[in-house]
């Protein structure tokens, strides 16, 4: 193979490592997302056989965003395989113990249901907070686009912000406004 | 004959082979008689052996009674929808060997002198060769035209190489149409038949159709194939160090342009040559490669980029050779390679 091939053949099948923040998202929508990137359906190369998949570090999984009553409705199930042992745990409560779970488990039953599957579940690296440590921070080479932007909220504004913000009248001077 | 009437009867009624006591399952299920395995490996060795020793008959066409050489000949133009000297066309598929081996037959025979009215393809061999490199040459140098005069003569040396050449002989059917000693006729043989018929193509119907057949079956082998794998340079560097040197320019600067998985065993990362704050090529580095090796790969792309020989550049136009600028000017050479000049040449 040429020196040009080699390049090519590394450049085309290198990992990539990919940052998420899911603050504020919808992690069943993000999973459909975060699924093309571990099993690199995003690729031109992709193929079943082809083990082309990236890395896909998930950031502030514990600021998900739930669409609706998902929070109350969502029932993970569960059955140790003894008698009695079924036991149904709400969304919120899951995600009080541990907040990684509900976007792990998003993106597993995503996932094509193969042996595939677990080696893919291993390139999905969730971190509950903004803290990752250094060593997989240094592997990062690029970022996927959130599914929404997280808007600001007014608290997040500076006061000199508000005051400079455009209106489009202006109260009169001895108008009082009451509190 | 004294054999009994039954025995006589024998003669005249189809002849029974006896058959083995082979249960009917073992027939219906296709067990043949316990010889026919033994014998079949038995041939199957023989014929190993005979191929070893060289004593299997040749499949030469012209073996089997009815070949047709006349037909041939006539068949051998139409196919190639070319108009040949029948005569000079006959000449140029005699190889000097055949001529040399009738000779010596004929005076085995008892003739004295023999009066065999035929010469060889020496000559016209020779005249097609010259047209061959001709037209290659300046082909190459008008398709390729920022590539250095090195480049040029490597890509003409694999055009008008035995291998290729005898490849396209082959390609063509002169196989079996070649007049030689020993068959399958050798690489050089078919090779100088087929310059041979280059020559008799252009004493025929003239030298723009020759080079259209040249162009058809010599140049199209470009089609495809790497122009470095061809070209093989060495030491990419000091070739990229030395141009920018002759074109006043700044030395290059290799970068680290691109990293992944740092680390991890899948590392990858990208380095890349800048000059004068201007990108000029790319390579990688990965596990188990140095960090040299990446600059010498991006040296290399860097270099193919100024030939503007990357896999990007259009094809070489097969369609339109009138358009060429076909001309005996040089390239420039490598040691002498000038970037101003080279941007100022249109590719078409």
């Amino acid at each position: 193979m040429s020196a040009i091939r080699r390049v090519q053949q590394w450049a085309t099948f290198g990992r990539m490592w990919y940052l998420y923040d899911a603050k504020w998202q919808n992690p069943f929508d993000s999973a459909d997302k975060i699924k093309e990137y571990i099993s690199g359906t995003h690729k031109p190369i992709y193929h079943p056989l082809n083990d082309c998949g990236d890395h896909v570090v998930v950031i502030n999984s514990r600021h998900i965003a739930l669409p609706g009553m998902e929070w109350e409705r969502r029932v993970y199930f569960h059955h140790t395989g003894y008698p009695g042992g079924a036991s149904w745990t709400l969304a919120w409560e899951l995600h009080r113990k541990d907040p990684t779970l509900v976007v792990r488990k998003a993106v597993y039953s995503k996932l094509d249901k193969n042996l595939l599957r677990r080696g893919k579940m291993a390139r999905l690296h969730i971190f509950a907070d903004d803290e990752v440590p250094n060593s997989i921070l240094e592997n990062l080479s690029g970022q996927i686009r959130q599914l929404r932007a997280v808007p600001k909220r007014l608290d997040h504004y500076t006061d000199e912000e508000i005051k400079s913000f455009p209106r489009i009248f202006d109260w009169p001077k001895d108008y009082v406004i009451p509190n | 004959m004294s054999l009994p009437k039954a025995f006589q009867l024998l003669r005249f009624t189809t002849y029974v082979a006896p058959r083995r006591l082979i249960s009917a399952t073992a027939c219906t299920y296709g067990i043949k008689s316990r010889w026919q395995m033994p014998y079949r490996v038995t041939l199957k060795n023989r014929m190993k052996e005979m191929e070893k020793k060289g004593l299997l008959p040749t499949n030469a066409r012209s073996d089997f009674i009815e070949w047709n050489y006349d037909s041939e000949i006539y068949a051998f133009g139409k196919r190639l929808h070319e108009e040949f000297d029948e005569s000079l066309l006959r000449q140029a598929l005699i190889d000097p060997s055949y001529i040399t081996r009738e000779t010596l037959r004929q005076q085995e025979l008892g003739v004295e002198v023999p009066a065999l009215q035929m010469s060889g393809n020496s000559e016209l061999s020779t005249e097609g060769k010259d047209i061959i490199f001709d037209y290659a040459t300046k082909f190459v140098r008008a398709t390729h035209r920022v590539l250095p005069e090195e480049g040029v003569s490597a890509l003409v040396d694999y055009l008008t190489s035995e291998e290729l050449l005898s490849e396209i002989g082959h390609g063509i059917g002169l196989k079996d149409l070649i007049l030689t000693e020993e068959y399958p006729p050798s690489q050089v043989t078919v090779v100088n038949a087929f310059q041979s018929v280059v020559a008799v193509l252009n004493r025929s119907s003239g030298l723009s159709r020759c080079h259209i057949f040249v162009k058809d079956f010599v140049l199209t082998q470009l089609v495809g194939k790497n122009i470095y794998d061809i070209w093989k340079i060495e030491d990419p560097v000091s070739i990229l160090s030395n141009i920018l040197l002759q074109n006043g320019r700044e030395a290059f600067e290799p970068r680290l342009v691109f990293q992944s998985g740092k680390n991890t065993i899948q590392a990858v990362y990208q380095v890349a040559v800048y000059c004068e704050k201007q990108f000029m090529g790319t390579g990688m580095k990965w596990y188990g490669e140095t960090v040299n090796a990446a600059v010498e790969q991006a040296a290399w792309d860097a270099l193919s980029r100024l030939f503007q020989t990357t896999e990007a550049v259009s094809p070489i136009p097969f369609e339109k050779p009138e358009q060429l600028n076909l001309n005996d000017n040089k390239n420039m050479p490598i040691d002498n390679w000038s970037i101003d000049r080279a941007s100022n040449i249109v590719m078409c």
